[in-house]
């Protein structure tokens, strides 16, 4: 894929941000008033998130690509490890809130491969959120973290009794996004919900309370998973709800996934993909044809192509708008008001003051997630711009897949 | 009292939890000699919520290290007992 995918527009973070971020986290005595003097304000949000890989750095610390001509790529990393995160981005929402876009400097793998080093690591973001808020905030937990925190507890753990900081997992805005932009696709697309042929890759949280979202509203539901007995599980829990309709599980071996995965975007009107992997499940777009996919994967799983030649649309999966946020740094899809679920999740937290809207931990509750959409409906907060990486597909555009025979 | 016995019946639990499933549908999957991962689907990524959730059930802490260990229910078990030992509980 494209480096500059990643890296176009994206803000770069100098020395001094770099120094102001250290001494937050690394002169307690100051902390307080380090990051008040320091920092232009007290968040409402933050959106915590790490790099995709190590060109995310590089493209991100502008000084630290320097070091790497004199230096190996691990001493550079070792420089910003210094702090735990940073503030890579500031975001301005409706209604006065304002927040932080902070990074850890961990790539997914490390952050998978050691449960010590990722409950320390939780444990230091915690401390650095807590120097830099003087106020209640919500923390929205983004692209592996939710995964390596078991769903945002280890963080709830570090957190004291009234603590001003609020753990979100952003599971809850993230499934709204996703349900919200298959109703309206398939409006766009002239194809009614009830006829659609939906495949799920990957039967995870976000995969099975999407199959439970959809399993009374669709006429087929696909189910790919490399998880043979979560498969299984997910598919009799959902019959319970639906004993009418067909649900094809697909178990994914290591050897044949590729192919597996294209003979199957065939049968479908539309594929979720929400997996947690960290390459590519389809490496080349060129054999993507006839299928409409909405990738909701951090980071991405299916390189993006818009083709209507070729029947094929890779879109952004996961994208909320909420009118009036302003980001000051572009993550891959602009820096207007097309904002990750997660994301989304923090603001809509710091928005809804009367309190239905709850913060998510651990599983799912389908009950917050109805009080967020009714928040949604009500506050003009819908579904993300289709988006192929920086490109907004026209409706005309979309209408030309309408055609897909399945 | 924490006797194997019961370590795994509280390991259903958590599997069950885990699995979204009840514990008769786990009581089908699980015996002391199961594989955690090929029988009872708890891979890479369930794993960390597995360990989690034993270590919360147990208050015990276990490392990186003796987390690659675990293979079976059985070493599970084993590993918790040690811990609760160790622990003097």
């Amino acid at each position: 894929m494209d480096q500059s995918y990643y890296s176009h527009g994206r803000k770069q973070i100098g020395f001094f941000s770099f120094l102001r971020d250290v001494l937050i986290s690394k002169v307690p005595v100051f902390q307080k008033f380090t990051s008040r003097v320091l920092l232009p304000y007290s968040p409402d949000f933050i959106f915590l998130t790490h790099p995709r890989n190590s060109e995310d750095i590089f493209a991100t610390f502008p000084f630290i690509r320097l070091l790497r001509k004199f230096f190996p790529d691990n001493v550079a990393r070792k420089i910003l490890k210094l702090s735990p995160c940073y503030i890579v981005a500031q975001v301005k929402a409706p209604r006065g809130l304002r927040g932080y876009i902070v990074s850890a400097v961990e790539l997914p793998n490390d952050l998978f491969a050691s449960r010590e080093l990722t409950n320390k690591l939780i444990l230091s973001c915690v401390d650095f959120f807590r120097a830099i808020c003087n106020k209640k905030a919500y923390i929205g937990l983004a692209a592996w973290w939710p995964i390596v925190s078991n769903s945002g507890q280890a963080f709830k753990n570090c957190l004291q009794k009234e603590d001003v900081i609020k753990i979100t997992n952003g599971h809850t805005a993230t499934l709204a996004s996703i349900y919200l932009s298959i109703c309206e696709l398939t409006q766009k697309i002239n194809l009614p919900l009830s006829n659609a042929k939906i495949l799920i890759i990957g039967a995870g949280k976000v995969g099975g309370g999407l199959g439970a979202l959809l399993v009374n509203k669709v006429a087929v539901l696909g189910l790919i998973d490399k998880n043979k007995i979560r498969l299984k599980i997910l598919k009799k829990e959902l019959e319970i709800k639906n004993k009418e309709i067909a649900i094809d599980t697909i178990a994914l071996d290591e050897f044949t996934a590729e192919k597996t995965i294209l003979d199957k975007l065939q049968q479908y009107h539309l594929a979720v993909c929400t997996t947690s992997n960290t390459d590519l499940l389809i490496s080349d777009a060129s054999q993507l044809r006839n299928c409409i996919i909405i990738d909701d994967s951090r980071p991405e799983a299916f390189p993006r192509i818009f083709s209507p030649e070729f029947k094929v649309a890779v879109l952004e999966g996961g994208l909320m708008k909420i009118p009036g946020v302003v980001m000051d740094s572009d993550f891959g899809f602009g820096q207007n008001d097309n904002i990750f679920g997660c994301l989304s999740e923090a603001i809509i937290l710091a928005m809804a003051t009367e309190g239905k809207v709850k913060p998510n931990i651990g599983e799912l509750d389908v009950e917050n997630l109805m009080h967020l959409i009714d928040f949604c409906n009500q506050n003009k907060i819908q579904p993300g711009d289709f988006k192929c990486a920086q490109r907004t597909i026209k409706d005309s555009d979309l209408a030309s897949l309408s055609s897909l025979e399945k | 009292m924490n006797t194997a016995d019961n370590i795994f019946l509280n390991l259903k639990l958590i599997m069950a939890n885990l699995l979204k499933t009840d514990l008769q549908e786990i009581n089908q999957l699980a015996t002391l000699n199961s594989k955690l991962r090929d029988d009872l689907g708890i891979d890479s990524v369930e794993s960390l919520d597995f360990l989690a959730s034993i270590e919360k059930t147990y208050s015990i802490q276990i490392s990186d290290k003796e987390a690659t260990k675990l293979e079976r229910v059985s070493d599970a078990i084993d590993l918790i007992l040690g811990k609760i030992k160790e622990c003097g509980q």
